[in-house]
């Protein structure tokens, strides 16, 4: 699965750079989410802009992300489209994720809490 | 004669291994399908999570995700209303798994989160119904739902 990362600030964007986060490619971004909160990244945006079709199983390793930081920091999601928003509407986990429409928006806020401490 | 497109009966069978290697395909014919019997893009999309979900529960549960078995999809669009049917011939399917299950993020902490068991949901909240039934070594789940009259040209 390919996926850039890049640092902005005290934040750390991901961007997935694949059309389908589904049950073949879920378990890479796990492993890939596990591995940047272990090298200390609390702070992270999730940039889905480019994937157009998340199913239950990518899903799972986006929450997956989220309950490997803890008490720490924040996961936060930007540029889903109207679908993928659909499926954390479906299944209420648009109450437990922030989502934002534009990366640019999402590093802000969390770059705020990052230095509120 | 009318010039226009006329949505009428249109149907997609499809048989796929038991991998996940072969499910981008049946998302692909579900979108196309959807497409020409003017669903939205969202719409369509929606369609082929649910259907998608269906297809990945039979390759996990159904066959333990060897490859070798097989699953058929056979979805059906008319004027009113969207049939979804997926078939597997794994063992019997616990009829409980089906049970209607309710979470509220607002209850639980971040640990108490699952990470799967979402499928059922999506299928249910996608489609109006969701039926399971044992028919001689197969296991049949049947989606359906009612399309919206408004949404249609």
């Amino acid at each position: 699965m390919r996926v850039e990362d890049r640092s902005e600030g005290g934040v750390l964007v991901l961007t997935i750079k694949e059309r389908r986060l589904d049950a073949r490619s879920a378990p890479e971004l796990k492993a890939k989410v596990g591995a940047l909160i272990a090298q200390g990244f609390d702070w992270i945006v999730l940039d889905l802009a480019e994937v157009e079709f998340v199913d239950s199983s990518g899903l799972g390793a986006i929450v997956s992300g989220l309950k490997q930081l803890d008490q720490k920091g924040d996961l936060v999601i930007s540029g889903a489209s109207e679908a993928v928003v659909s499926l954390f509407k479906l299944t209420r986990m648009d109450k437990v994720f922030r989502l934002f429409p534009a990366t640019a928006e999402a590093v802000h806020a969390l770059d705020a809490r990052v230095h509120r401490g | 004669m009318r010039s226009m497109h006329v949505c009428t009966v249109a149907e997609l069978r499809l048989q796929i291994d038991s991998t996940f290697d072969g499910v981008p395909v049946v998302g692909a014919g579900i979108r196309d399908l959807c497409a020409r019997e003017c669903l939205t893009p969202v719409e369509a999309s929606m369609i082929e999570l649910a259907v998608v979900e269906a297809v990945n529960n039979a390759i996990e549960h159904g066959y333990q995700e060897q490859p070798g078995g097989r699953i058929e999809i056979h979805v059906v669009v008319t004027a009113s209303q969207i049939d979804a049917v997926i078939t597997d011939a794994g063992p019997p399917i616990d009829p409980a798994t089906f049970a209607e299950r309710y979470e509220d993020p607002k209850s639980v902490d971040r640990s108490a989160l699952a990470e799967g068991g979402r499928g059922l949901t999506i299928m249910r909240g996608v489609f109006d119904e969701l039926r399971y039934a044992r028919r001689g070594d197969r296991n049949v789940v049947t989606m359906r739902k009612t399309r919206d009259a408004a949404a249609q040209p």
